[in-house]
């Protein structure tokens, strides 16, 4: 049942709450260490599920005798502790993010706002990093107007939870969420995680604070009706108030594929310049289907393994 | 072969409305474009490209609407564009008509001779007649004629002559027109008097017709021109010297100037005076007198005098140097009939109106009465007739004048007759009543006195009846008939007018006139009969100026007195014509140059007929077809109704639906109504109202009683609650403006404690009085003198809000009518017929309440009068 639901689900249904189809919520393996952060400390273990084979130059302490007496070969029992890590979640609340909210089509008002999207993502990641024993904070960051950020430090799943209820109550009206924050300038301190959400059209400084980061991840979220034309009327107009003003006629946008060809490459330029600096990216609509995301919040977590 | 054309003038409102469908396009078109705008930020990642250029581009609009608002558009436009349809008819030149009409006014004879003017026209007629029929008319007369040869044609010019009446080119035309209309083309052959040309809408002949215009091509002499301005006799009929103010003026030169005045009767000379005419001076009043010795005595109708004007200098019309009246100057013969006042003859009525006409030098020949036939009607251009209380009134009402009228002469002459009440009573308005009937409505002369004369009791039902029967209100206030001096008709063939008083017309402090205010007000009277003219003190002449020829009888030869076509031949010159002014070149037609161009081509096609009709049908049918495919088109669409759709709907529920003027009867009462239907016949054939046939009727109070504007109720009692007020609702619906009419109830103090609740008396008067005479009740229909009583009772109103809101009636009036059996309980129960009228005079009131009170129509009847 679990596997047809997600395999139908999508991020615009997203519970940040439901943190049970992870393979990851089951990192944590004692009350006094946890967190999403393994430390270089090693200590034996006898359990079998660390084992491996000895190789050169590991303690001999490591090693577990009994097993060698039985089968004559060398097997290394070794256990990794974890530690508490320091994650920023920052999800950009611009005028471009709360389309296509407001615009009065039809098919623009059925569509959830990529602000709605960011949000769900936000919280689900905030949720999953305290139920991990980290400390999460959480920042809404406006590129235009920085006077306007806001961080919230969440100290229990029930602070998200009720900050979430309140915002979807609200239709996900970021005014709502404002008595949850904290006004104050936008600072990020030495961090072991960082999860950026953006739709990448703003102006931004992501690169400085990916290379200040051990680990960091861009999510490129876009809205469905962004990435496919098909919607569009041919008689409507349609143009961005910002920088060059284009307006453009629906029907001359969807004539060829000129508009996937620009999409697709600023997609790849902002993939490279992540990765290259040791980042994560992975374009998300709100149409993406749950499994992707989920498997790609997994494999985040992969080398903790 | 005829061909047809669709024409339309593009008037000014046409093209505001043209420039403001042109910008609703516009604005349609960008509004529909603006509409559709969506902001899409993932653009700004595109780069500007011109391949996406324009931005806007022309949309193709839904196909039905567009086509709909195409249609509606063009077809308003085109009714805002004087559409016509105008049928071109090709001419066939060998055949065309051509009509010279050749104006033979006083003013032409100043500028050319008659054998020059003779010979011009036949000059004309002569390079015509080559190939095309002629046709010619005058201005003499409305004969259209057509000459044989040269000779003929001069024949006929040089035996009518210029006339010395004046001559209106508008008004001859228009008289011709009936018989020449077909002509091809129309040539005008006159001078460029403006007396002549005065009102004449030349351009209106142009649609019809090729119109030229051959100007007389000599001009006035430069010279003045003197002519008679007025002639009035100052003695007394029996005077020794006749005394004479002649008033001689110029037009022209400024320069001092001189000559003799004479006059002369039968050839015979009797005065001649001496006269000098200085520089810059334009008018003269010469006093001419001879002994009355000199005039020779004549059998029968005297010759007129003859003034001539003999200047030293060259004058510039000759013609209007003679001038003609009659030997005594003015008319005198007034006749006026009056039965005796015995030994009281200088309180008589007529004593006090002689004494009135002598002051203003009138004797008129008084009788006692006069025999039917005795005087011809013409004889005496005024009659004042004095009628009284006689049984016979005929010696005081001529039937010569009746067959004055009855067999017009075709020289009419204006005959007045003033009928005067002898005494201010019914009997005097009844026979007043019947003559001013037998003067200008009677079929024949035996006729005996109408039936509504006998509704004649005073003077306001006098001028009820007489207004009725088509006399115009004279004196008194305009908005108020009764207060009327008297009544005038006037008959137009025979010209008999009749005034008909409805005072005495004497001194008489009930009437407010004075001793001194008499001859002023008979002075007035006369003015105003056109006995005297405007601003003198002299009778009218029978030498008129006649300004306009058409207008006279004479004309056609419809005459075969020869003394009267003399008369017409001799009569003055208009004053207009001696002015000498022409008008300017651009307000007359083309003109005809016809030494040159005489072979000028008829066009060969005309317009003859321009009918919108069919195109405003046409029009009328798209705009409807077109709001109606709008409409389809929409709801198909669902997209729910249109401004046109709207349009429609509203054009379609505004049809005018059919007036109903049924009205029904409630009736609160016992017993049935079925002798209705006599009712509903009597009120249906005696107003333009109905009464249903099926009236409202319940045997206690229903509120279903109350949806009609008016309640009949039987007895008070139905109507009033424990304590003897009225029903609640009954007041509001009172209050609201029904009329209750309360039967058999006089007790006034019972009536009074009916309203006592309900009406507030100190913000609305309200209260309860006998109707009085001059309530709308006894003149909304019929005129009513009073309501019948029943046995002392009297029947009263409850005034509220200023108008009739309960009437309490002593008798059972609905039951009569209704039923012819009942009659009512009283010592005199009236008659049906009075029940009817009173009836149908509350049906009016319970409609329109005081509607004569009503001033909305004042302003245009104002407008009317003047």
């Amino acid at each position: 049942m679990q596997n047809s639901y997600l395999s139908h689900a999508q991020l615009s249904s997203l519970n940040p709450m439901d943190i049970r189809e992870l393979r990851s919520q089951f990192i944590k393996t004692s009350m006094q260490m946890h967190g999403s952060q393994l430390m270089a400390l090693k200590r034996a273990s006898k359990s079998p599920e660390y084992s491996r084979p000895y190789i050169n130059g590991d303690p001999i302490n490591l090693i577990d005798w009994k097993a060698y007496a039985r089968t004559d070969s060398l097997i290394v029992r070794e256990k990794r502790d974890e530690a508490s890590s320091k994650i920023c979640i920052i999800w950009e609340f611009s005028p471009s993010m709360n389309w296509p909210a407001g615009q009065g089509s039809n098919t623009a008002n059925e569509t959830p706002s990529k602000f709605e999207i960011a949000t769900r993502i936000a919280l689900h990641l905030s949720h999953l990093h305290l139920r991990l024993g980290d400390q999460a904070t959480l920042w809404l960051y406006h590129p235009e107007q920085t006077s306007k950020n806001m961080s919230f430090s969440p100290r229990q799943p029930s602070d998200l939870l009720s900050l979430f209820n309140t915002i979807l109550k609200h239709q996900f009206n970021p005014n709502i969420a404002m008595p949850f924050f904290v006004n104050k300038p936008f600072h990020i301190p030495k961090i072991d995680r960082l999860y950026w959400i953006s739709d990448g059209l703003s102006e931004f400084g992501f690169s400085d604070l990916i290379k200040k980061t051990k680990r960091s991840c861009f999510m490129h979220l876009l809205s469905s009706l962004e990435e496919d034309l098909a919607w569009l009327k041919d008689d409507c107009c349609y143009f961005d108030h910002t920088g060059k003003k284009n307006e453009f006629l629906g029907k001359n946008l969807k004539k060829g594929n000129s508009f996937y060809r620009e999409l697709s490459l600023w997609k790849n330029q902002i993939k490279e310049s992540v990765t290259n600096l040791g980042g994560k990216y992975i374009p998300l609509t709100e149409k993406t289907a749950l499994t992707t995301y989920y498997q790609f919040i997994d494999s985040l977590f992969e080398n903790k393994k | 072969m005829t061909q047809s054309y669709f024409n339309f003038e593009l008037s000014a409102p046409g093209m505001v409305g043209l420039l403001l469908a042109i910008i609703a396009c516009i604005l349609w078109w960008l509004i529909r474009i603006r509409q559709q705008r969506m902001e899409f930020p993932i653009l700004r990642i595109l780069r500007p490209r011109p391949s996406y250029k324009p931005k806007l581009s022309m949309l193709k609009p839904p196909l039905i609407p567009f086509l709909s608002f195409f249609v509606i558009a063009i077809s308003i436009l085109t009714f805002l564009s004087k559409p016509k349809i105008i049928n071109i008819e090709p001419i066939d030149a060998t055949g065309s008509k051509i009509h010279l009409f050749i104006d033979m006014s006083p003013s032409i004879s100043g500028k050319i001779s008659l054998e020059e003017y003779v010979q011009e026209i036949s000059q004309i007629w002569l390079q015509l007649i080559q190939e095309k029929h002629i046709t010619l008319s005058t201005s003499h007369s409305d004969e259209i004629w057509s000459a044989e040869n040269q000779q003929g044609l001069e024949k006929k010019l040089y035996s009518l002559n210029f006339h010395r009446s004046g001559a209106n080119l508008g008004s001859i035309i228009a008289k011709q027109w009936k018989k020449i209309n077909g002509v091809d083309r129309l040539i005008l052959i006159s001078d460029k008097d403006a007396h002549s040309w005065k009102n004449f809408n030349w351009s209106y002949l142009q649609k019809d017709t090729d119109l030229w215009f051959n100007p007389v091509r000599k001009s006035f002499l430069q010279a003045s021109n003197f002519y008679f301005v007025n002639a009035k006799h100052l003695s007394p009929p029996a005077a020794t010297v006749m005394d004479w103010d002649i008033s001689l003026a110029r037009k022209g030169a400024q320069t001092e100037a001189s000559g003799v005045l004479e006059v002369s009767l039968s050839d015979q000379i009797l005065a001649s005076v001496p006269w000098t005419m200085h520089s810059e001076q334009n008018e003269l009043t010469l006093r001419v007198s001879w002994s009355s010795t000199a005039t020779p005595s004549f059998e029968g109708s005297p010759p007129p005098l003859v003034w001539k004007i003999k200047p030293n200098e060259p004058d510039a019309l000759y013609i209007d140097n003679e001038f003609r009246t009659s030997l005594k100057g003015m008319e005198q013969n007034i006749i006026l009939v009056a039965e005796s006042g015995g030994e009281q003859s200088l309180e008589g009525p007529s004593h006090a109106l002689q004494a009135s006409l002598k002051i203003l030098g009138i004797v008129p020949e008084r009788y006692e009465w006069v025999a039917s036939d005795e005087h011809n009607a013409d004889s005496y251009p005024l009659w004042i007739l004095f009628i009284g209380e006689h049984d016979d009134p005929s010696p005081y009402c001529p039937s010569s004048l009746v067959k004055y009228r009855l067999e017009p002469k075709i020289i009419a002459k204006p005959v007045r007759t003033w009928l005067i009440p002898y005494v201010s009573n019914k009997k005097s308005f009844q026979n007043i009543c019947w003559c001013y009937h037998r003067l200008q409505v009677a079929p024949y002369s035996g006729t005996p006195m109408p039936p509504f004369c006998n509704e004649v009791y005073d003077r306001n039902s006098l001028a009820i009846v007489l207004k009725s029967i088509g006399a115009k209100q004279l004196g008194g206030e305009v908005d108020s008939e009764f207060s009327a001096l008297a009544w005038v008709g006037s008959d137009d063939k025979s010209l008999l007018s009749t005034t008909a008083f409805t005072i005495p017309i004497r001194p008489s402090r009930a009437f407010g006139i004075t001793h001194s205010q008499l001859p002023l007000i008979v002075k007035s009277l006369l003015t105003q009969s056109g006995f005297f003219a405007e601003g003198t003190n002299r009778l009218r002449e029978v030498w008129p100026r006649i300004s306009d020829n058409v207008k006279n009888r004479v004309w056609a030869g419809r005459t075969s007195d020869q003394n009267e076509v003399l008369k017409f031949k001799l009569s003055n010159i208009p004053d207009g014509e001696s002015l000498m002014k022409e008008i300017e070149n651009k307000n007359l037609p083309p003109h005809w140059q016809n030494s040159k161009e005489v072979s000028k081509a008829i066009p060969n096609q005309k317009k003859v007929q321009e009918n919108p009709l069919p195109w405003i049908f046409s029009l009328i049918g798209m705009i409807l077809l077109a709001s109606l495919a709008e409409l389809l088109w929409h709801a198909s669409k669902r997209r729910g109704l249109s401004s046109s759709s709207m349009l429609l709907a509203w054009a379609i529920l505004s049809f005018e639906q059919p007036a109903g003027a049924e009205i029904n009867l409630a009736i609160l009462a016992q017993g049935s109504s079925r002798g209705i239907a006599a009712l509903e016949l009597e009120v249906s054939s005696r107003t333009s109202l109905k009464i249903s046939k099926s009236p409202i009727q319940f045997a206690s109070f229903n509120e279903k009683l109350l949806e009609e504007p008016w309640l009949w109720v039987e007895s008070i009692n139905s109507i009033k609650d424990p304590n003897g007020h009225l029903n609640e609702k009954l007041g509001k619906w009172l209050r609201r403006g029904g009329l209750l009419v309360i039967q058999n109830s006089s007790n006034l103090a019972e009536l009074e404690t009916l309203t006592k609740k309900g009406f507030d008396y100190q913000k609305l008067p309200s209260r309860w009085s006998p109707i009085p005479p001059d309530h709308e009740l006894m003149r909304s229909f019929y005129l009513l003198d009073a309501l019948p009583t029943c046995n002392g009772g009297l029947w009263h109103g409850f005034m509220f809000d200023d108008r009739l809101a309960i009437l309490a009636v002593p008798y059972k009036l609905l039951s009569n009518l209704i039923d012819r059996r009942v009659r009512a309980q009283c010592s005199e129960p009236p008659t049906r017929e009075r029940n009817l009228r009173i009836f149908i005079n509350t049906l009016m009131v319970a409609l329109t309440t005081d509607y004569k009170k009503d001033q909305i129509h004042m302003r245009e009847i104002l407008k009317r009068l003047q």
